[in-house]
């Protein structure tokens, strides 16, 4: 499902133009990021949560010249699930 | 900072945002959130703008020991929960470590330079960080040189101050003393004649020149540091027999061997603080040049001046000794020092600009700002767009903004050469006019021939 449906999804439930949803998940995913930029963790309710790891920086060699190189530190996003939905995904069927 | 957002803190800041109630954002949150909830397990694939995509991804079944009975489980197959963040929403929590990017790393590289950068989180590339670590390593042997210099002068006053201590008990010392000046004013004479060399060697703008001249000076050098040590010797030698004969001293001689010795402290004094004022004077200008200094560092023009400025001193501290002898010698000879080594001075600048030529500057890689803040205003101008460098930005970063790649630094580097000396490194607050997109044979992110351009242009630097 991409954000088109999901948006779609969510205005029929709560009765709201398309605009509307629009603009206001537009509005949550904004300040997810800027919550985030700060280093707080964000709780995705029932979903999990997000907060930002720092991966250190590394040695690693080109694949095509075979190269040393140095990658730099790096901030990234990390999803936690929540144990609920761990469980629910879990259980399911493969 | 690291703070928990729950659903209040959300709403809070969604109600502001889009001018609904707090009830109304806590509804929507709560109902974005369980339709993505919902959807991850109808269709195991949610993707949600501006947060990212969550997806069910498989996971095998494979055997595992149960850690307390230690018998063989098979943990089923199952799914789990994936999530990859919005490219958007990466590049936003990644923005403190924009600046950073991956750099090769040469074989010979130290392994301190590699925890160097490690502990530098502010500028970790080795480009960056290489450039002004040897700078700051020359400096400081200049400076180590110089401080050697002064501890040999003091060394030798020690010496001297020995020897006329030995003087207080007998008669003879005086006679000793003075015996060494004919040969040492052969020396004095000696020491300016070199040093006349040094004075027309930076006024000689020729390097290949500079060498052979200097050589030279050196080779004086060394006789007539060969020629003091001998003298040394002999005062060493003499005033010891001279003892043994002069158990029993007239009255009046302390008395003389005192003021001489006060004499003597007081030009050692007026040595010592000589010393200190061109010294400090040095440093002054190493601080206030070392831009030009740094550029003319890597032209390696540089290389040689502090060695002959080294040679002058060094003659400094030869002369040392003789001062004790004669006050008159001493002053004279401390005046040519301190003008000759005043002419270096003066001269070290400009060798050090002429021979600073912007294109020969190393191949840029990385921009270094100072941690300075200044505010970031651009400036719309007439008929091209003017930016001025806001702190942590880099001519890279400056070209992600207006291009949409990294590469195109060069133009923007090429357009304002002449206010940049060191694409490495841009002062913060430069006025740089930014290239039209039309120039340089068109400039755009989209176009792999366009980045392959740039990169080339980059590599001709």
């Amino acid at each position: 499902m991409n954000t088109s449906e999901l948006l779609v999804v969510v205005a029929k439930k709560l009765k709201l133009t398309k605009k509307e949803t629009q603009q206001r998940a537009d509005a949550l995913s904004e300040i997810i990021s800027d919550e985030l930029a700060n280093d707080n963790v964000v709780s995705l309710l029932n979903i999990g949560a997000l907060e930002v790891n720092k991966r250190n920086e590394r040695v690693s060699f080109h694949p095509t010249t075979g190269k040393k190189m140095l990658i730099p530190p790096k901030l990234v996003v990390r999803f936690k699930s929540s144990t609920l939905l761990k469980d629910k995904v879990k259980s399911m069927k493969v | 900072m690291n703070k928990k957002i729950n659903l209040p803190e959300l709403a809070d800041s969604l109600a502001k945002k889009c001018n609904i109630t707090k009830k109304e954002a806590e509804i929507f949150i709560r109902e974005y959130f369980s339709s993505i909830n919902d959807a991850l397990i109808d269709e195991k694939l949610v993707k949600a703008k501006g947060i990212g995509t969550f997806k069910l991804t498989e996971v095998k079944d494979r055997e595992s020991v149960d850690v307390t009975s230690g018998q063989r489980v098979v943990i089923p197959a199952h799914y789990k929960v994936s999530f990859t963040p919005d490219t958007q929403l990466s590049k936003t929590t990644n923005s403190p470590f924009a600046l950073f990017e991956p750099v090769e790393i040469n074989e010979q590289t130290e392994p301190d330079l590699l925890s160097e950068e490690n502990d530098n989180d502010a500028f970790p590339d080795s480009e960056e960080n290489e450039i002004p670590v040897v700078q700051s390593e020359s400096k400081d042997d200049e400076l180590i040189v110089e401080v050697n210099a002064d501890n040999d002068l003091n060394d030798r006053d020690l010496n001297d101050e020995t020897i006329s201590e030995g003087g207080l008990k007998e008669s003879h010392a005086l006679v000793v003393d003075e015996e060494p000046i004919l040969v040492e004013e052969d020396n004095v004479v000696d020491v300016p004649v070199s040093e006349n060399n040094i004075e027309d060697l930076p006024a000689s703008e020729d390097k290949i020149e500079e060498t052979p001249l200097v050589e030279e000076t050196i080779e004086n050098d060394d006789n007539s540091e060969d020629k003091v040590e001998q003298e040394e010797t002999k005062l060493f030698y003499e005033p010891v027999e001279a003892e043994r004969k002069n158990e029993k001293n007239f009255p009046w001689l302390p008395i003389i061997s005192v003021l001489l010795l006060i004499a003597l402290a007081v030009v050692l004094i007026f040595i010592y603080k000589e010393e200190q004022r061109l010294i400090e004077e040095q440093s002054l200008y190493v601080y206030v040049d070392e831009d030009a200094f740094q550029k003319a560092y890597k032209d390696g023009a540089i290389d040689k001046l502090p060695g002959t400025q080294d040679d002058v001193q060094e003659e400094d501290s030869m002369i040392a000794p003789e001062n004790e002898v004669d006050s008159l010698i001493n002053s004279q000879a401390v005046d040519s020092i301190s003008l000759t080594q005043n002419k270096t001075l003066e001269i070290e600048p400009q060798t050090a600009s002429t021979s600073v030529n912007p294109e020969q500057v190393a191949p840029p890689v990385k921009v270094k700002e100072s941690p300075e803040k200044t505010e970031n205003t651009p400036k719309a101008t007439t008929a091209l767009k003017q930016r001025q460098l806001a702190a942590g930005e880099t001519l890279r970063i400056l070209a992600e903004k207006e291009f949409g790649s990294r590469e195109f630094w060069v133009y923007i580097y090429l357009k304002n050469k002449a206010k940049i000396p060191n694409p490495n490194s841009v002062k913060v607050g430069t006025l740089l006019t930014i290239p039209d997109k039309t120039e340089y044979g068109g400039i755009d992110a989209n176009d792999p021939n366009s980045i392959k351009r740039a990169k080339l242009a980059a590599s001709k630097l």
